[in-house]
C-alpha cells in the first residue's frame, strides 16, 4: 500500500492511528487525524463492498475509529462520500495541471493530462473505483457531484476554440462517457496497470475529432 | 445472432403457458410481476424498491412471487431483460433488416430515443437503475452495451475518412451515448427540458463520424 502515499497523501495520512489515550496532542490536529482516517476507511470500505452495501459500523472499523467519531465528523455515509470524493477530485485536477499547465498549447496539453489521470488510477485502483464507478451506483446527490466532476475533467481536455453551447455540452458528455466507460471497463478486469495502455486511443478520442468534429 | 438473454430467459421457470408447472396463469403472473418490479424501481429505485412493494403493485401473494424468483436480484435481472429484449424487438421493427449500415444506426437510434420518450420509466431502468442494482445487474447492462458496440463496429466495413481507428472506439460511443441519456433521464426528462428525441441529431453525429467524418446526413 506504499504506493498510495504517493498518489494520494491525505488519504494515506489517515493510515497512522494516534495511540489511544493522553497524547498531548492539541484537539484540532486529533480531529483532522481522524478526519482523514475515517476518509480513507470509507475509500477502503467502498473498493470492497461497494457504495450500496457499506455501512457506517464497517467505515468505522477500517478507520479503527469509533461509530460515535464517525458521527461527531459526519451526518452520515453520504456526506462522508461526498467529502473524501472532493479530496479526490481537488487531486486529479491538479495532477492534470501539473503535467500540462494552460500555457501548453492543445492538443499537446492533452495528451500530458491524460497521461496524469491514467497514471494516477493505476496506482490506486481502490481510489479509480470510487471516483469513476460507484458514484454511477450510488445516484442522487453523488451522481450529481461526478456530473460536476466530469464536467471539469471535459473542460481540462477541451480545445481553445470549438463548439459553443448545447453543442459543447454534448461533445463533453460524450468524450467523458466514453473515457471513462474504457477505464471502467479496465477496471473491471482487473487489470488497473494496463490503464496507461488506453493513452492512445483516448488521446484519438479527445483530440480527432473521432466522436464530434473539434 | 443468438443472445445470451434470450438463451438464459428460456431456461427459466414458469416462462410462457408452457412453464413446467403446467399452470397457464403462472406466465401472466410472471409479467404482472416484472411490469410491477419495473414500475417499484421507477418510483424507489433498485435499492428501495422491496418484494412487499412488488407483490403489492402485482396483485400476486408472496408464496407467487418466490415460485418465480429467488429473490428481488433475480427479479430486477429479469425485468431488465424483458425490457431490453422489448426495446430490441421495437428495434428491429423500425430499423432496415438489411444494409445500409447508417440506415440502421440511424432509424436505430430514432426508434431508441423514441422508446425512451414513450417510457421513460423502464429508460430509468435500464439506463440508471441497471448500474445501480448489484453486480449481476450490472453485468447483464454491460452485456446490452456490447450489443450496441457489435452494431457500431459494423461501420468499420465502410472504411474510414478518419484514418486509423482507435480499437476502444465503439465501446466509447457507446458509453457516451449511454451516458448522455442517462444524466438525461437522471436530470427528468420531459416537461421543460423536452424529450430525449431533440438528442437525435447529436446522437446520430457521434455514431457516425468515426466512419463517415464531417458531413454525415443527420436526416439520411
Amino acid at each position: 500500500m506504499a504506493e498510495r502515499a504517493q498518489t494520494a497523501e491525505q488519504l494515506a495520512a489517515g493510515r497512522t492511528r494516534l495511540p489511544p489515550g493522553r497524547h498531548g496532542l492539541p484537539r484540532d490536529f486529533v480531529a483532522e487525524n481522524q478526519r482523514e482516517r475515517l476518509l480513507n476507511g470509507l475509500v477502503e470500505a467502498v473498493a470492497a463492498d461497494g457504495y450500496n452495501a457499506t455501512t457506517i459500523g464497517r467505515i468505522a472499523e477500517a478507520s479503527k475509529v469509533s461509530r460515535k467519531t464517525f458521527y461527531e465528523h459526519f451526518e452520515g455515509k453520504e456526506e462522508c462520500f461526498l467529502a473524501a470524493y472532493e479530496t479526490i477530485d481537488a487531486h486529479v485536477g491538479a495532477a492534470m495541471l501539473a503535467a500540462a499547465g494552460p500555457k501548453e498549447p492543445w492538443p499537446d496539453r492533452v495528451e500530458g493530462r491524460l497521461a496524469a489521470l491514467l497514471d494516477f488510477f493505476s496506482r490506486d485502483p481502490a481510489v479509480a473505483r470510487f471516483y469513476l464507478a460507484e458514484p454511477l451506483a450510488a445516484g442522487g446527490e453523488i451522481a450529481a457531484r461526478y456530473r460536476d466532476a466530469m464536467q471539469l475533467i471535459a473542460e481540462l481536455l477541451r480545445p481553445d476554440s470549438g463548439p459553443s453551447g448545447i453543442d459543447a455540452e454534448v461533445r463533453d458528455q460524450a468524450l467523458m462517457g466514453g473515457i471513462t466507460t474504457l477505464i471502467r471497463r479496465r477496471l473491471a478486469a482487473g487489470d488497473p496497470a494496463g490503464l496507461p495502455s488506453l493513452l492512445p486511443d483516448l488521446i484519438d478520442l479527445s483530440t480527432r475529432g473521432l466522436l464530434f468534429e473539434n | 445472432m443468438q443472445y445470451l438473454s434470450h438463451r438464459l430467459a428460456e431456461q427459466l421457470p414458469g416462462r410462457g403457458a408452457e412453464s413446467p408447472s403446467g399452470d397457464p396463469l403462472a406466465g401472466t403472473q410472471r409479467e404482472r410481476i416484472l411490469a410491477a418490479a419495473e414500475r417499484a424501481v421507477a418510483e424507489k429505485g433498485c435499492a428501495g424498491a422491496t418484494i412487499e412493494g412488488i407483490v403489492k403493485l402485482a396483485g400476486v401473494s408472496t408464496v407467487t412471487f418466490y415460485e418465480h424468483f429467488d429473490g428481488k436480484e433475480e427479479c430486477l435481472v429479469a425485468a431488465f431483460d424483458r425490457a431490453v429484449e422489448e426495446t430490441r424487438a421495437l428495434l428491429g421493427e423500425a430499423a432496415p433488416p438489411t444494409p445500409p449500415w447508417t440506415d440502421q444506426v440511424r432509424e436505430g437510434l430514432r426508434a431508441l430515443l423514441a422508446a425512451i420518450d414513450a417510457d421513460p420509466a423502464r429508460a430509468r431502468l435500464c439506463l440508471v437503475e441497471a448500474q445501480m442494482g448489484g453486480p449481476a445487474l450490472a453485468a447483464r447492462y454491460d452485456a446490452a452495451l456490447d450489443e450496441v458496440v457489435a452494431k457500431l463496429r459494423e461501420g468499420r466495413a465502410l472504411g474510414s475518412v478518419k484514418g486509423w481507428l482507435p480499437d476502444g472506439l465503439e465501446q466509447a460511443t457507446a458509453g457516451g451515448l449511454a451516458w448522455l441519456l442517462r444524466q438525461r433521464l437522471e436530470l427528468g426528462v420531459g416537461g421543460e427540458s423536452g424529450g430525449v428525441g431533440e438528442l437525435y441529431p447529436r446522437m446520430v453525429e457521434i455514431a457516425l463520424t468515426p466512419y463517415l467524418g464531417e458531413s454525415v446526413p443527420i436526416n439520411g
